[in-house]
């Protein structure tokens, strides 16, 4: 039997309840779509007491598949005003997956001005313990002092200030496998302020005493086809550059071809971009003592994490990644990873997303608050969040906000939420995503990169991003993207995992049917929230400038946007 | 003789990478990253550039975002 827990932060009760039997063939993004529609009005404040913030694992969760343990956040989200699911790494899903839990429920509003933590222990009983102490930590020492208490089998999913502070960039950082560095993220959509509007710090889930038992219906068909996935995942990893260099590997491509952003979105190619790259980062890591090849959770294969030094050989980050790379390096105009490093650092601790912050950065230099390229500058507006000044409370609302507050005429949002780290001219069918995704502009949703023919010209992009859609819909339902990817010859065996793990027919049909059902039912809850076809559209930008780089525009048909997911 | 993937291509003066992806059948493609002895050669160069006797070459395509 799995479990569900309800945590009420009005009366401040946790019930362990079994999960509900139409949620077993769920998880993840799946599970957050067919939760909120059926119990959260979508009209909703996302900072009241109406919104309820869930915590899931996988359809997967606790078995061998490679990279299965995986942690979904859904709610309405203050910053896009429709549904939100953010989906992270790190040791929190392996654990609750340990524990039985599928789903944790937070509904209500905290009656005081405490802070609480929900804790789940060793023997699988769950609480609210008060943590006015914790009031203004930000999360590395958060982490540090719950590891410093519990020891390391133990996982944090925690806000900083910046989510006790109501953000709409707020994350909520979960700690990583072995390192409890609170540096995964679920970045996107300010989650990490709707925790902080219901008085939750954190969730400090122990490793069981007794680890839960799956129960297979066929456990001989499960564990065939999770071998055949996992080999191929094994086997891809071997040419991958995220396993053999880490995500940043991608400002080699996009820095050549004009897909890498740079000065907000105009466009044009930064000659310096291999300053920030793969190169200089194994240069880095191989002379202070970093490290790659990371897994954030047990059992991961393509180990994409690293751990990032400073000049003096001491730790700085972990989890440096290219968007955050590509954001707050070219996009700025600046070439000093180091100093992007410690962005990074800073965004990680106080808990906000680094692609909003970094989209932010970029208006400011746009509106010239800050010169183009001065990291210093930008490192000190990032302190203003830190510090809570009136500017920095500004920065929390986001991107458009500051925007809008300057003056710029260029604002890279869609749903209010910014623009990730590809320029959609030059890979249009990655702007049809960002454009027509319920969730914004998210480039995880369907990254058609390298896919979709030419990458600038029109020809099938609406057609790959959305089949590419759908398929992240259920694949973010099951397991990390990057080992998605590594399984795709293999795809219509995830059907024999189904039907192993849950019983039933093999049937590829129960996978897709996930992936389309996900997506319309996203749709439909922001729809009821209020928004239109006018919200499915990139900023006018993006439509009258020609990217120098390339010569292009994005000049996708709005019908080809209005019919993308006409099934 | 020059590595890459699973292939010994002989060594002659003046190969290039061109050369060699030719000779295995692959194209040059943006989104394909090329490692040289462990190093990423620019994808602006990759055409011309004359390798060694001994270069490992990899080519490790990104298939995905992050």
């Amino acid at each position: 039997m799995l479990f569900k827990l309800v945590a009420d932060m009005t009366d401040l009760t946790v019930k362990k309840e079994p999960l509900d039997e139409a949620y077993y063939e769920l998880g993840g993004r799946s599970l957050i779509a067919q939760y909120l529609i059926k119990n959260v009005v979508p009209t909703c404040d996302p900072l009241g007491e109406g919104n309820h913030l869930i915590f899931c694992t996988t359809v997967f969760a606790g078995t061998k598949l490679t990279t299965s343990n995986r942690m979904s956040v859904g709610g309405k989200s203050p910053l896009t005003g429709g549904i939100k699911e953010s989906n992270v790494g790190g040791y929190a899903a392996s654990l609750l997956a340990e524990q039985g839990i599928r789903l944790i429920i937070i509904k209500g509003i905290s009656k005081t001005n405490d802070l609480w933590t929900l804790h789940v222990d060793s023997k699988g009983e769950a609480w609210f313990k008060e943590a006015n102490d914790c009031k203004g930590m930000n999360n590395y020492e958060f982490s540090e002092q719950i590891h410093g208490k519990y020891g390391s089998k133990i996982a944090t999913v925690s806000i900083g200030c910046a989510g006790e502070r109501l953000y709409k960039n707020a994350s909520i950082q979960v700690s990583e496998f072995r390192s409890g560095h609170p540096s995964r993220a679920a970045a996107r959509g300010g989650l990490g302020a709707v925790m902080g509007s219901k008085g939750l710090k954190a969730l400090v889930i122990e490793k069981p005493d007794e680890r839960h038992q799956l129960k297979y219906q066929n456990e001989n068909q499960f564990n065939e086809a999770c071998k055949t996935l996992n080999d191929l995942v094994a086997k891809g990893v071997q040419n991958d550059p995220f396993h053999n260099i880490g995500t940043i590997a991608t400002i080699e491509a996009t820095g050549a071809n004009g897909i890498l952003p740079v000065d907000n979105f105009s466009g044009k190619l930064f000659p310096e971009y291999r300053k920030v790259g793969a190169n200089q980062f194994m240069e880095n890591l191989s002379s202070r003592g970093g490290k790659n090849k990371i897994p954030c959770q047990p059992g991961c294969m393509v180990r994409c994490s690293n751990s990032y030094h400073d000049e003096d050989g001491k730790y700085l980050t972990s989890g440096f990644e290219y968007e955050t790379i590509a954001l707050f390096g070219p996009n700025c105009h600046i070439a000093d990873l180091d100093a992007i490093a410690r962005m990074d650092r800073l965004c990680d601790d106080l808990g906000v997303d680094t692609i909003e912050a970094a989209n932010t950065i970029a208006v400011c230099m746009e509106t010239g608050k800050i010169p183009w390229g001065d990291s210093k500058a930008a490192l000190d507006l990032l302190n203003e969040m830190l510090e809570g000044t009136d500017f920095g409370n500004l920065m929390g609302q986001g991107c458009e906000a500051v925007g809008n507050h300057l003056g710029c005429k260029r604002i890279p949002v869609v749903k209010h939420q910014s623009i990730a780290g590809y320029d959609p001219r030059n890979t249009k069918g990655t702007g049809i995503t960002y454009a027509t995704s319920p969730m914004g502009a998210d480039h995880t949703a369907g990254l058609t990169m390298g896919r979709a023919f030419d990458d600038c010209g029109r020809t099938a992009q609406a057609y790959a991003s959305n089949k590419l859609q759908v398929a992240m819909c259920f694949a973010d339902s099951m397991m990390c993207l990057f080992a998605f990817t590594h399984m795709v010859p293999g795809i219509p065996l995830l059907a024999n995992l189904m039907a192993g793990l849950y019983g039933g027919e093999a049937d590829f049909n129960r996978i897709a049917t996930m992936g389309v059902k996900t997506i319309l039912t996203e749709r439909a809850f922001n729809q009821q929230a209020g928004m239109t076809i006018k919200d499915d559209r990139l900023p006018d930008f993006f439509y009258r400038e020609k990217s120098p780089a390339t010569g292009a525009k994005f000049d996708i048909d709005d019908h080809e946007l209005n019919v993308i997911f006409d099934f | 003789m020059i590595k890459v993937r699973n292939e010994i291509i002989p060594f002659r003066e003046g190969i290039t990478v061109a050369d060699v992806f030719r000779e295995i059948g692959e194209t040059i493609h943006p989104t394909t990253l090329v490692t040289l002895n462990g190093k990423v050669i620019p994808y602006t160069k990759l055409h011309h550039w004359v390798l060694s006797d001994g270069d490992e070459l990899r080519l490790l395509p990104i298939i995905s975002g992050g």
